[in-house]
C-alpha cells in the first residue's frame, strides 16, 4: 500500500493535510509551506537510518576514458597495435563508428602512471590532483552498463532505462524524500561547457525530468551566469522593496478570495509566492562568491572565479550543499574522445581535475563531507582498441559498456578502497561487477531507502528507479 | 457504492488524516463486500504474480483473473470450505499462500474482506471495463427540480446517496469564465462578458456555448491537449535533437476539431489516413499522430534497435489514447494485471511494424517518410493557378483551332518566298534541343547540373551559371558542330566546349566577355592558345554563337558570333605545371556550353559547318526547318509548331498568352517548391516480418506473429485486411466497450480536473474503478449514438447544473472531498501554462488570433538551447527569438525543442513531449510565481495592458483598475479589492515619478514601444499584481 499512499498524499497536494478552519489565514499559509513536504517527506521515508543527507553527483558526460585516467593497463604496452583477440570481446557489440573498420588494434595510453596514497591507487598524470586524495575516496572499476551510446547511456545512468519516460535520479530523491530547504530548490543542476571543440555530445532536459512523478520533482537548471535561477531577478527598476510592495497587495488579495471561496490551494499559493520572494533573498547570497576567502579560489582553481566553469559550479555545489540542498547534480560535457584523445583528454582534465579534488577537501574542512556524498563518473568507458580509421595521430577510443570507472567520496562509503577489477586489457570485468542499477539501488541505500520497496504506480505497474535489477554494493559501505 | 473503493486507501493514513478527509456520510456501504471494488485489488496485488494473466509465471494452473478457474479454489458461502481461504489463513508456511518469500503479504483486513466475499456468496463479475455498454436508465433522485440535464439526475444521485447536497450555482461571471477557458483556453473579452451579463433570455447560456463551440480557438484548445496525448513536438529528441517540420499535423488537428470530425473519422485518418482508398493530401497529413515519436540519429546506435522502439511507442500510445489499457506491461511478458498477453503485445506492435522508416534518421531535418503537405492556402493557390494555366491553355487552343486554312497558307508561302525555309541540312544531326522542358531526355546529350526553365528566346531556356552543361553521351564524333542562343548575365570566364581524351588531349573553347580563346593541351602539357574577339558582345542581351571544331585538327576551329566568321589570333605556346592541370582534369569526354546566363535553341551536329550555314542557322529562324519540310511529310507536331509560328507572327493576342502560360507555370512551380513538409506513415512494399521479442529485448526474435487483435478485449474484426485501417477501425468500432468510455472520461478530465476514472490513462484492474460508473456508460454510449459527435458531448457537459455549480463553498466542502469526487461543487482547476500565458496575452490585447502555421520563437532567456547542444552542423541548436506579431501567437504555436522546452512552460507542468501524457500534474511552486512576475512575457503583457486602460480612462484611476481587473480575472473588482490595489498604484507612482531612470527601464520590458510615465509604470504594477492572482491562473 506504500505507493498508494504516497500518490495519494501526493496528488491530496496539501489540501489533505491542513488544519482546520479556524486557523488565521498567516498561519494557514506557513502551515501550507511545510505541508509542501509532507508528501515527500512521507512516514515510511527513510526506510532505515540514512548516512547520506545530500549528493553531489559530479557527472563527466561523454564517457571518460578509464583507461587514460585510472584503470593501469601495462599490458595494453606489450600488445600495442595487436588486435583485440576475440577471446576477450566474446561477441560483445560495438558502436557502428568502429564495427567496420576492420581491425580493432589495442592501444596502450599515452600517459604516465603512478601509484598514491596509502592505498595506491594508480591515477594517470591528468589527474594530479585527484590523486593527492585517493585515500578518501572509493574507487569502482567494475561499473559496467547496457548501453552504448551517448543519449540511451546517460537515460539509463539516471533514470534506470534506456527511452525516455522515467523519472531522474534527483526526481526520485525528491519524492522520495522531499526538501531539506524551502527557500532552495531540492534538486538543482549544473550545466558547464568543456574546452574541447568536437566532444561536447547534447544533454537533455529528460536526465533531471520528473518523469511520470508529479512535475514539481523535476531538477531545477541553474545558469552559468550572474543571473542563475530563470527568472529569479526582478525586472529592472523594480526594487526589492517594490516588490515586497506587490507582494503584500497580492497576498491580501489572495487570502480575501480563501476566505470566500475554502479552497485550500489558495493558501498554497500565497505560501509559494512567499517561497519565491525568499528563494529571491537567499539566491543572490549563494552565487555571491565574494565572501569567499582567496585560498579557496587558489583550492578549486582560477576558473572557479569565472562563473559556469566547472570549477565555479564545484564551487557553487559546495555552498548549496552548505545550504542543505538534497541532489546537485553537475554536468559537464566533452569528454568522447573518439579521436584526437591526446590532445583533448588533457584539456578535459584541466577544466575538472583539481576543482573536483578542492571539493572533497573542502567539505572535508567544513565537516560536510560526514553526511555528503560526492560521485564522479560518467555514463560508460572507452575501449582498449583505438579507432584508427581517423588516422594515425588523432586517435581516439570508442564507447566501451563492459566496464568503466567511478568514484565516490564522503559519507557512507569506505575512503581508500578500490572495489572491482577488470583484465589485464581493460577490456572485461574480472571481479566484483557493478551494474549502474547496483549503483542506483547503493545510492537510494546510503539515503535509507530501500530501491526495491521505493516504488511509483504509473500505468499499473509499481516501477521503481532500479527497474526490476540491482543490488546494494554492501563490500563498499562504512 | 463505487466510491467506496476510491476513497478506501485512505484509511491507511493516520486517523488523525482519516477524520479530516472523510466524514462518515462519505463512507460506502461497508457491510456488503463489492467484488470489483473490495476483492479483485486484493487478488490482483497478491495473487495474480503467479496466479494471473501471465501465462509464463503462472503456478499450478491456477488463475485468479479468470471465474472458471477460480471458483475451483471457492466454495462459495463457506470460507473453511474454501481452499483460497484455507490458504490465506495457514500457519503451515508449505501451504499458506502467498509464500512467505513474496514481496508484498495481505492484511488481515484485506484477508477478512475475503472471507466476507465468500461468506455473501462470492459473487464474480468480469471487469467492469470489459462489460458491454448500454445506456443506463435515469436514476431516481429527491431533489427534482435540480437536475437540468441527463448527466445531473447521475451526480445528484450520488451525491444523495452520499448525504451531499449540490451547491449553489456558480455566478454568472464565474461560469462565463470557466466555460469560456474550458472551450477555447481563453478569457472571455470584456465584450463578450458585458453580453452575457445583459442577455436575460433563458437561452443566453446557449448561446455562450454555441459561440464558443464554433469560435476558431476551441480547435487550437483542445489541439494542444490533444498534443500531450500525441507527443507532438518540433524537434526529434534523441541526442543531437535536431528541428523536424510537423507543423501541419497541427493544422490538421485543429483544423478536424474545429469542424467536429466525428471521432471515429479523427482516429481512422490519424492512425491510417494512407491507408484509405485514395487518400488525401489531409488524410496523409494526419498520420503526422504515429510519427512523432522521438526519432534517434547518434552516431554509432544500431538503427533496428530504435526503430523497434519506435514500434513499441506506437502500441503504448495506441493503449493508452484508446484503449486506456496499459499494454506496455505486455512487452517483457504477459500482462501481470490484464488480459493482455505478450502474443497479443507483440501482435499490434506488426500493425505498426511495416512502416517505410528508418531507425536512425532526422540529422538535421525531417525522418522519412515525407510529403510536400500544401497548406490549405497554398492548396487553394495551386488551385487557382491550374485554373488559370488550363484557361489559357483553352484560349491558345481556341485561337489554334480558328485559323483559316487559307490566309495561313499564303502567311506561309509569303514566308518562303522571303527565304525563310533556308535550312541547314540535318544530315549528321546530332541533337536539336528547344530547352523547353525539364528534365531533358536525349539519346545523344545530356544535361548535367541543376538547371532551371525561364522565358527564353523562343519558348523557354535553360539557365546556368557555369554549373549547368551539356555533355555527350554517345561516342565521340571526329568533328562537332554546335550552335546556340545565349543570353550572358555576367561577363566572367565561360566555357563553351572542353573535350578530354583518355590519353590527356585538351581541347577548351572559352569566353570571357567579347574574347573567345581557344586552348589545345598536349598530353606533354604544351599549350597551344588563339584568341578571337566578337565585335559585338554584351550582357542580358540575346547572342547567337556558333563554333565548329575538327578534333583531328582542332586549330583549325571556327567560330561564328551572330553568324558572322570570327578570326583567330597567332598561336601562343605554353607549359603548363602540372599540379594545375591535374587540378582541372576531368573525365574524358566533351562537355558543351557551360554558360553563364541562359540558353536556348541548342544545335550540335556531328560535322563541320560552313559560313554560309552558321548565318543561317544565326537568322535562326526556327521556324526555317518547319517550312522547309513539304506539307504533306510534317508531323502532326510540325503542325502545330507551325501554326503556333504563324499565330505568333499574325496575333499579338496568342504571344500575350503564351507569355501568360510561361508566367503561370512559372508560379506553379514556384508555389510547389514552397510546399512543407511533414513527417507521414507509409507502407512498405516488401512487409517486414513481425516477431515476439523475448523478455522485450529488441535483438531476441522469438515466435513470428502476424497483425492481430486483442479479441479477448472486443471480440470483433473489422472486414479489412490485418492492417492499420483494421486496428483503427476495431477501436472505434461501436460495440468496443473501451474507446468510447475512455475517450469521455478523458473530456470528463478535462472540466473537472479528475476523470470519472482517476486514473484516465489505465481502465484494467489495476486502474481505479469508476466514481460514477452509470454516467460513464451514459455518456460513452451518447457519444457513439451521436455518431461521434464531440462537440455535442462537450455540449452536455457544459450545460448541466453540475457543471454549473459554484467553487465558493466554505473550507469544509474542501476538507471533507478534496478531490471533489461527489462532484457535489463546481470545478476550481489552475490552468495550464499554455492558458496562463495566452491569458496574458489575450487580456492585454497582445494576442494575435492567426491560426496554424509554422511554429514560432517568442521570448525565453538566451543562451538555453547552446548549453545543452552539441554546438554545429545540426538544426535546432540555437534559439533565435522571434520579433514582432510571432512574439504574441497563442502557446500552442511556440517551438518545442524537447530536450530544452520553453522553461516558463515547464514551470507549469507541461511535459517535455517526448512520451504519451494522458494527465499533466497540476503543481503549485515558488517557480511558478517567478515566471509569472519575471518573465518579460507577462510584464510586457502587464505593461500593454495598463497602457490601455490609461488610455481608455485617463485621470480616472479606479476605472483603469477595474477595467483591468475584469479583462484579466473576468469579473468586476470589488470595492474592498480596489481599497487593496490603489495605495499600491499611489506608492508606485510616487516611487516612479522620483525615479525617472526606474521607470524608463521598467517600461522598456518587451519589445511594445510605450511613452513612459509614472502612471504608466505604476499602472504596470497594478496589472502584474493582477495577472499574478490566483484567482488568475484559476478557472473560477
Amino acid at each position: 500500500m506504500q505507493h498508494e499512499l504516497k500518490q495519494l498524499a501526493d496528488r491530496q497536494t496539501r489540501r489533505s493535510f491542513l488544519g482546520s478552519a479556524g486557523v488565521s489565514l498567516g498561519a494557514m499559509a506557513l502551515h501550507a509551506l511545510s505541508a509542501e513536504n509532507v508528501s515527500a517527506a512521507e512516514a515510511s521515508l527513510p526506510h532505515f537510518p540514512p548516512k547520506v543527507k545530500r549528493i553531489i553527483y559530479l557527472c563527466q558526460s561523454g564517457a571518460p576514458s578509464q583507461l587514460d585516467l585510472f584503470d593501469h593497463k601495462p599490458a595494453l604496452q606489450r600488445m600495442q597495435g595487436e588486435d583485440l583477440p576475440p577471446s576477450v570481446r566474446m561477441g560483445q557489440r560495438l558502436t557502428t563508428v568502429t564495427s567496420d573498420q576492420g581491425s580493432l588494434p589495442l592501444t596502450p595510453s599515452s600517459f604516465a602512471f603512478r601509484q598514491h596514497g596509502q592505498s595506491g591507487m594508480w591515477f594517470s598524470e591528468l589527474m594530479p590532483h585527484q590523486a593527492k586524495i585517493a585515500d578518501r575516496i572509493c574507487r569502482i572499476h567494475s561499473m559496467h552498463t547496457d548501453a552504448i551510446n551517448h543519449d540511451p547511456g546517460m537515460t539509463l545512468l539516471l533514470s534506470g532505462h534506456q527511452l525516455p519516460g522515467r523519472p531522474s535520479l534527483g526526481s526520485w530523491l525528491s519524492y522520495g524524500l522531499g526538501s531539506e530547504k524551502n527557500d532552495l530548490p531540492s534538486f538543482v543542476v549544473l550545466v558547464s561547457q568543456a574546452s574541447t571543440k568536437f566532444d561536447n555530445q547534447p544533454i537533455f532536459d529528460r536526465l533531471w525530468s520528473s518523469g511520470f512523478l508529479p512535475s514539481r520533482y523535476q531538477g531545477v537548471r541553474f545558469r552559468g551566469s550572474n543571473n542563475p535561477v530563470l527568472y529569479l531577478k526582478n525586472p529592472p527598476g523594480i526594487s526589492a522593496t517594490d516588490r515586497r510592495e506587490t507582494l503584500d497587495t497580492l497576498a491580501a488579495l489572495n487570502e480575501r478570495q480563501a476566505k470566500l471561496v475554502g479552497d485550500p490551494e489558495i493558501e498554497s499559493r500565497v505560501a509559494q509566492y512567499e517561497m519565491a520572494y525568499r528563494m529571491q533573498m537567499s539566491i543572490p547570497d549563494l552565487t555571491d562568491f565574494s565572501n569567499e576567502p582567496e585560498s579557496v579560489f587558489e583550492a578549486y582553481g582560477d576558473d572557479s572565479r569565472r562563473p559556469g566553469t566547472y570549477a565555479a559550479n564545484c564551487l557553487l555545489a559546495r555552498r548549496l550543499a552548505e545550504r542543505d540542498v538534497r541532489f546537485i547534480q553537475l554536468f559537464h560535457r566533452g569528454w568522447d574522445q573518439h579521436r584526437k584523445l591526446n590532445n583533448e583528454l588533457p584539456l578535459q582534465c584541466r577544466d575538472t581535475d583539481q576543482a573536483s579534488a578542492a571539493l572533497v577537501r573542502d567539505l572535508d574542512r567544513l565537516g560536510l563531507l560526514e553526511d555528503t556524498l560526492v560521485v564522479w563518473g560518467g555514463e560508460f568507458g572507452r575501449t582498449a582498441y583505438a579507432q584508427i580509421n581517423l588516422g594515425k595521430d588523432t586517435w581516439g577510443r570508442d564507447h566501451h559498456s563492459r566496464c568503466f570507472t567511478i568514484w565516490m567520496a564522503g559519507a557512507g562509503v569506505k575512503p581508500g578502497i578500490q572495489w572491482g577489477s577488470t583484465d589485464e586489457l581493460g577490456y572485461n570485468i574480472t571481479e566484483k561487477p557493478v551494474h549502474v542499477h547496483d549503483l542506483n539501488a547503493t545510492l537510494l541505500h546510503l539515503f535509507g531507502i530501500d530501491h526495491k520497496r521505493f516504488t511509483y504506480r504509473f500505468q499499473s505497474r509499481d516501477y521503481r528507479l532500479t527497474d526490476v535489477h540491482g543490488n546494494v554494493v554492501d563490500g563498499i559501505l562504512t | 457504492m463505487v466510491l467506496g473503493k476510491l476513497l478506501r486507501p485512505i484509511r491507511y493514513l493516520s486517523p488523525l488524516a482519516c477524520v479530516l478527509l472523510f466524514s462518515a456520510a462519505l463512507m460506502g456501504d461497508e457491510s456488503q463486500v463489492d467484488f470489483a471494488r473490495d476483492v479483485q485489488p486484493i487478488l490482483a496485488q497478491h495473487c495474480y504474480q503467479c496466479h494471473g494473466p501471465d501465462a509464463q509465471a503462472r503456478k499450478a494452473d491456477l488463475r485468479w483473473d479468470d471465474k472458471s478457474s477460480a471458483m475451483r479454489q471457492v466454495t462459495p458461502g463457506q470460507p473453511r470450505e474454501s481452499e483460497l481461504y484455507r490458504r490465506l489463513i495457514s500457519s503451515d508456511p508449505d501451504v499458506r499462500m502467498p509464500p512467505s518469500t513474496a514481496e508484498h503479504q495481505p492484511s488481515l483486513t484485506e484477508i477478512a474482506t475475503i472471507r466476507r466475499w465468500i461468506e455473501q456468496g462470492a459473487p464474480w463479475k468480469q471487469h467492469w471495463s470489459l462489460l458491454p455498454m448500454h445506456a443506463p436508465a435515469l436514476p431516481e433522485v429527491k431533489l427534482k427540480d435540480w437536475p437540468r440535464g441527463e448527466i445531473d439526475f447521475f451526480t445528484l444521485a450520488q451525491m444523495e446517496a452520499h448525504g451531499a447536497t449540490p451547491a449553489e450555482p456558480a455566478s454568472k461571471y464565474a461560469w462565463l469564465r470557466r466555460v469560456t477557458f474550458d472551450l477555447t483556453g481563453l478569457p472571455p473579452t470584456k465584450q463578450e462578458i458585458e453580453r452575457y451579463l445583459a442577455d436575460q433570455s433563458p437561452h443566453a447560456d446557449k448561446k455562450v456555448i454555441q459561440r464558443l463551440l464554433a469560435s476558431p480557438s476551441y480547435g487550437e484548445h483542445f489541439a494542444r491537449e490533444w498534443f500531450d496525448l500525441a507527443r507532438y513536438a518540433d524537434t526529434h529528441g534523441y541526442t543531437i535533437d535536431s528541428h523536424r517540420d510537423m507543423w501541419r499535423y497541427r493544422e490538421w488537428v485543429i483544423d478536424a476539431l474545429n469542424d467536429n470530425m466525428p471521432f471515429d473519422q479523427f482516429t481512422i485518418e490519424q492512425l491510417a489516413g494512407d491507408l484509405l482508398p485514395n487518400p488525401t493530401i489531409e488524410q496523409l497529413t494526419a498520420t503526422g499522430f504515429h510519427r512523432n515519436v522521438p526519432v534517434m540519429d547518434e552516431d554509432g546506435v544500431i538503427a533496428e534497435e530504435y526503430r523497434h522502439a519506435y514500434v513499441i511507442d506506437r502500441v503504448n500510445t495506441t493503449g493508452t489514447v484508446w484503449l486506456g489499457m496499459t499494454l506496455a506491461c505486455a512487452q517483457c511478458h504477459d500482462h501481470k494485471f490484464d488480459p493482455i498477453s505478450q502474443r497479443d503485445f507483440y501482435q499490434l506492435a506488426a500493425y505498426f511494424d511495416n512502416i517505410d522508416e528508418k531507425g536512425t534518421d532526422g540529422r538535421s531535418s525531417n525522418a522519412i517518410p515525407v510529403i510536400k503537405s500544401p497548406t490549405k492556402t497554398q492548396q487553394k493557390q495551386s488551385h487557382d493557378l491550374q485554373q488559370k494555366l488550363a484557361t489559357i491553355e483553352s484560349e491558345i487552343e481556341g485561337l489554334v483551332t480558328s485559323i483559316q486554312p487559307r490566309e495561313m497558307a499564303r502567311w506561309e508561302s509569303d514566308a518562303r518566298r522571303e527565304g525563310r525555309d533556308a535550312v541547314v541540312a540535318e544530315t549528321n544531326l546530332l541533337a536539336n534541343l528547344d530547352c523547353g522542358q525539364l528534365p531533358l531526355e536525349h539519346e545523344a546529350v545530356a544535361l548535367e547540373g541543376d538547371a532551371l526553365l525561364v522565358d527564353g528566346k523562343v519558348g523557354q531556356a535553360l539557365v546556368g551559371n557555369g554549373d549547368v552543361c551539356f555533355r555527350l553521351k554517345i561516342d565521340l564524333p571526329k568533328a562537332i558542330s554546335v550552335s546556340a542562343w545565349l543570353y550572358p548575365t555576367i561577363d566572367r570566364r565561360q566555357t563553351l566546349y572542353e573535350y578530354d581524351s583518355a590519353d590527356g588531349n585538351r581541347i577548351e573553347l572559352s569566353q570571357t566577355g567579347s574574347s573567345f580563346t581557344l586552348a589545345i593541351t598536349k598530353p606533354d602539357n604544351v599549350t597551344t592558345s588563339y584568341t578571337a574577339m566578337a565585335n559585338a558582345w554584351e550582357t542580358n542581351a540575346w547572342h547567337h554563337l556558333a563554333f565548329a571544331i575538327d578534333l583531328q585538327k582542332p586549330q583549325d576551329a571556327r567560330l561564328w558570333i551572330g553568324g558572322q566568321r570570327l578570326n583567330w589570333s597567332e598561336p601562343k605556346t605554353e607549359n603548363v605545371a602540372n599540379d594545375l592541370l591535374m587540378a582541372t582534369t576531368t573525365e574524358p569526354g566533351q562537355r558543351l556550353l557551360a554558360a553563364r546566363g541562359l540558353i536556348d535553341e541548342v544545335r550540335i551536329d556531328s560535322r563541320i559547318w560552313s559560313d554560309e550555314e552558321a548565318a543561317i542557322l544565326a537568322g535562326s529562324d526556327p521556324m526555317a526547318k518547319l517550312l522547309a519540310i513539304p506539307p504533306k511529310q510534317r508531323s502532326e507536331e510540325d503542325v502545330a509548331k507551325l501554326k503556333a509560328y504563324y499565330l505568333r507572327a499574325t496575333n499579338p493576342e496568342f504571344s500575350r498568352l503564351e507569355v501568360s502560360r510561361a508566367k503561370t507555370n512559372r508560379q506553379i512551380e514556384h508555389l510547389q517548391s514552397q510546399f512543407p513538409e511533414t513527417m507521414v506513415m507509409r507502407e512498405r512494399d516488401e512487409p517486414r516480418v513481425s516477431h515476439i521479442r523475448v523478455r522485450g529485448a529488441w535483438d531476441q526474435l522469438g515466435e513470428e506473429v502476424q497483425p492481430g487483435l486483442p479479441m479477448q478485449l472486443f471480440n470483433v474484426v473489422p472486414e479489412e485486411k490485418p492492417n492499420r485501417l483494421q486496428l483503427a477501425h476495431w477501436l472505434v468500432d461501436k460495440r468496443n466497450p473501451l474507446t468510447a468510455r475512455v475517450v469521455v472520461n478523458r473530456y470528463w478530465q478535462h472540466y473537472f480536473g479528475t476523470g470519472l476514472v482517476e486514473t484516465v490513462g489505465d481502465f484494467g484492474t489495476r486502474g481505479a474503478l469508476p466514481s460514477h460508473p452509470k454516467l460513464l456508460d451514459y455518456l460513452a454510449s451518447e457519444l457513439i449514438a451521436s455518431g461521434w459527435d464531440v462537440k455535442y458531448l462537450q455540449q452536455l457537459i457544459v450545460s448541466s447544473n453540475t457543471y454549473r455549480q459554484s467553487s465558493y463553498v466554505g473550507r469544509d466542502a474542501y476538507d471533507v472531498d478534496p478531490q471533489n469526487l461527489l462532484l457535489a461543487r463546481g470545478p476550481r482547476l489552475r490552468l495550464s501554462a499554455e492558458e496562463i500565458r495566452d491569458q496574458a496575452l489575450a487580456a492585454s490585447g497582445l494576442l494575435r488570433s492567426e491560426i496554424g502555421g509554422p511554429s514560432v520563437s517568442p521570448y525565453q532567456p538566451p543562451g538555453l538551447w547552446k548549453e545543452i547542444s552539441k554546438g554545429e552542423g545540426f538544426s535546432a541548436e540555437r534559439y533565435v527569438q522571434d520579433h514582432g506579431n510571432r512574439l504574441y501567437r497563442r502557446s500552442l504555436y511556440t517551438y518545442w525543442k524537447r530536450s530544452c522546452p520553453p522553461p516558463s512552460m515547464r514551470a507549469f507542468d507541461a511535459p517535455n513531449r517526448e512520451v504519451c501524457i494522458a494527465q499533466r500534474s497540476r503543481t503549485n511552486t515558488p517557480m511558478q510565481a517567478l515566471v509569472l512576475l519575471n518573465d518579460v512575457t507577462f510584464i510586457e503583457a502587464a505593461k500593454v495592458l495598463a497602457n490601455d486602460v490609461l488610455q481608455k480612462y485617463g485621470d480616472d484611476r479606479e476605472a483603469a483598475i477595474r477595467e483591468a481587473f475584469l479583462r484579466v480575472v473576468s469579473r468586476p473588482i470589488e470595492q474592498d479589492e480596489l481599497a487593496l490595489l490603489l495605495p499600491l498604484y499611489r506608492k508606485q507612482e510616487t516611487k516612479f515619478a522620483n525615479d525617472q531612470r526606474a521607470m524608463e527601464y521598467f517600461l522598456r520590458e518587451g519589445e511594445t514601444e510605450v511613452t513612459p510615465s509614472p502612471e504608466l509604470a505604476a499602472m504596470t504594477v497594478v496589472c502584474q499584481t493582477i495577472l499574478n492572482l490566483d484567482e488568475a491562473v484559476t478557472s473560477p
